[in-house]
């Protein structure tokens, strides 16, 4: 597990090259920095200044090497590599509220904003007039959305919202690309179609992901639940109730594990059985804890009964690798399928890189399916 | 100083009432829910310490979720308080254990209900409860009371 300090203030949001040898991130302000690994440490290359509020979503596209970022100045930027330096091109979203995230379809020919705005901006090139348009999806979203991930046939959009449901969306743009071919999600997909929304969430949805082959959908919400949904004639909603903080973000890295991570500051493992239609909790993917555990004094056991009321040799330390909550979490290798490696970002300025493989030997009794 | 002669009637208006876009609840099409019934649990109550336990389960019976009336909630309340009240220290964690996730959830949300209006020696039983079911349900059980829209 390698974890590298970037700063002290928190990561709002994070993206990678294609290779993984450059990162884009947003430290807490109007810009992005761009670092570059060197050896074993990580020196700045970059600084991308252009927008005018906190830099709210980055995805870095990996084929066409193009990076998007949205802000809560109601604007998002696409960036073009012109020899060494990154130059800016405005997207006019027509929000009147601050944009949360954005994210690249998998095909690079359009993303998708979510805002405040209560809508989700889709946008592609015009070649004619050579800018980015957007269409919205309104209907029947009732207020912000938190989070946003692709189907892999570029069509399907699966949204996260503060009206406690995850729904998915067709974001079909006929200037740009053919009829979808149905998926269980649905045949019709007309844009702005809602192909399927959740029931039974009580809080507010903070990550959402779409598996692999796009049939299993994720979320994470603030009522501590994480829960799958499978597709098909009627779709079928599994979510188990956490004894943890509420997750922030949620990744699957194989077609039946899902990684979480949240304000508890560590990931967690969840498996999902489809034949069952169960979902359970796999295990806290952290680092083992350090029991240094030195014999109390009398006195610093009086001390902490006078303090604490409690004889707990416990201290109030966070044992976790980040210090803070994890905001954000990416695929390093393997894809959605058979991740090897993933990242997580969070308040406390901090990166972490977490292998699997590692991780899967290191913890007893932990299976990934 | 400068004094505003002019009107200002119109700063008392809360303009996002007519706001089109305004967030509106929706309504829970399910049943209203009675609450749980009070002779049944009296009864048991009375039979304590053998029915302790069922009379803890009958309370929390039919919790009164989608009732607007609260009067319903006020009952509801006061009879799981009576409930929770009439057992010893030592038999509160066999009850806790008895009962399933949405049960903790629940008996969550009672305790949360009853430190609100603290009486006599309600709050000292009512953490009691709150140990033994934090235990079990973890901080994941007192995010969804706070969460949740639907107040019993």
């Amino acid at each position: 597990m390698a974890y590298h300090s970037f700063l002290l203030e928190p990561i709002s949001c994070h993206a990678w090259n294609k290779d993984r040898t450059q990162i884009a991130l947003c430290p807490n302000n109007h810009d992005v920095h761009i670092y570059k690994k060197e050896g074993n440490g990580w020196t700045k290359t970059q600084v991308l200044k252009e927008h005018n509020g906190q830099v709210t979503g980055i995805d870095w596209a990996p084929e066409s090497n193009r990076i998007v970022t949205c802000g809560t100045d109601r604007n998002a930027y696409v960036w073009t590599l012109k020899g060494d330096v990154w130059k800016p091109t405005l997207v006019i979203l027509r929000i009147n509220r601050a944009a949360r995230c954005v994210k690249w379809s998998p095909k690079e020919n359009k993303f998708a904003v979510g805002s405040g705005s209560r809508l989700i901006s889709v946008c592609y090139f015009e070649q004619e007039n050579d800018w980015w348009v957007c269409k919205h999806i309104k209907k029947p979203i009732r207020s912000t959305i938190l989070c946003l991930d692709w189907h892999p046939n570029n069509i399907l959009l699966a949204a996260g919202s503060c009206d406690f449901k995850c729904r998915i969306f067709s974001a079909y743009i006929k200037e740009v690309e053919e009829k979808p071919a149905p998926t269980p999600w649905g045949s019709k997909m007309p844009f702005g179609e809602v192909m399927f929304e959740s029931t039974g969430t009580a809080g507010w949805v903070h990550g959402v992901c779409f598996s692999e082959s796009g049939n299993r959908v994720a979320w994470a919400s603030h009522d501590s639940t994480v829960a799958v949904a499978e597709g098909g004639k009627t779709a079928v909603i599994t979510s188990l109730s956490s004894e943890t903080l509420p997750l922030l973000c949620v990744t699957f890295i194989t077609e039946n594990s899902l990684v979480a991570a949240g304000h508890d500051c560590y990931p967690a493992l969840f498996v999902y059985d489809g034949e069952k239609g169960t979902l359970t909790f796999g295990g806290k993917l952290d680092v083992p804890k350090q029991s240094a555990q030195k014999g109390l004094t009398a006195r610093e056991r009086f001390q902490n009964l006078d303090k604490k009321a409690t004889s707990d040799t416990k201290e109030a330390v966070l044992e976790s690798l980040h210090k803070n909550s994890i905001s954000q979490i990416s695929i390093l290798q393997g894809g959605k399928a058979k991740c090897a490696k993933f990242c997580t970002t969070g308040m406390d300025g901090g990166m972490a890189i977490w292998d699997v493989k590692t991780l899967e030997s290191a913890m007893k009794d932990l299976k990934i399916v | 100083m400068a004094k505003n002669t002019l009107p200002s009637r119109f700063r008392k208006v809360d303009v996002d009432e007519f706001d089109e876009n305004k967030f509106v609840e929706e309504h829970d099409e399910a049943t209203e829910q009675p609450g749980p019934d009070t002779g049944e649990v009296d009864n048991l109550i009375r039979q304590y310490p053998m029915a302790a336990v069922v009379a803890f389960h009958v309370a929390l019976r039919n919790p009164p979720i989608n009732s607007k009336n609260p009067v319903i909630k006020e009952k509801a309340q006061a009879v799981v308080l009576r409930v929770l009240t009439s057992f010893k220290s030592s038999d509160i964690e066999p009850a806790v254990k008895s009962l399933d996730s949405n049960g903790i959830d629940l008996l969550m949300k009672y305790v949360y209900k009853g430190f609100e209006k603290p009486s006599e020696n309600s709050s000292a039983v009512l953490l009691q409860w709150h140990e033994k079911a934090f235990a079990v349900g973890g901080l994941g059980s007192i995010v969804r009371v706070m969460t949740s829209r639907k107040t019993i």
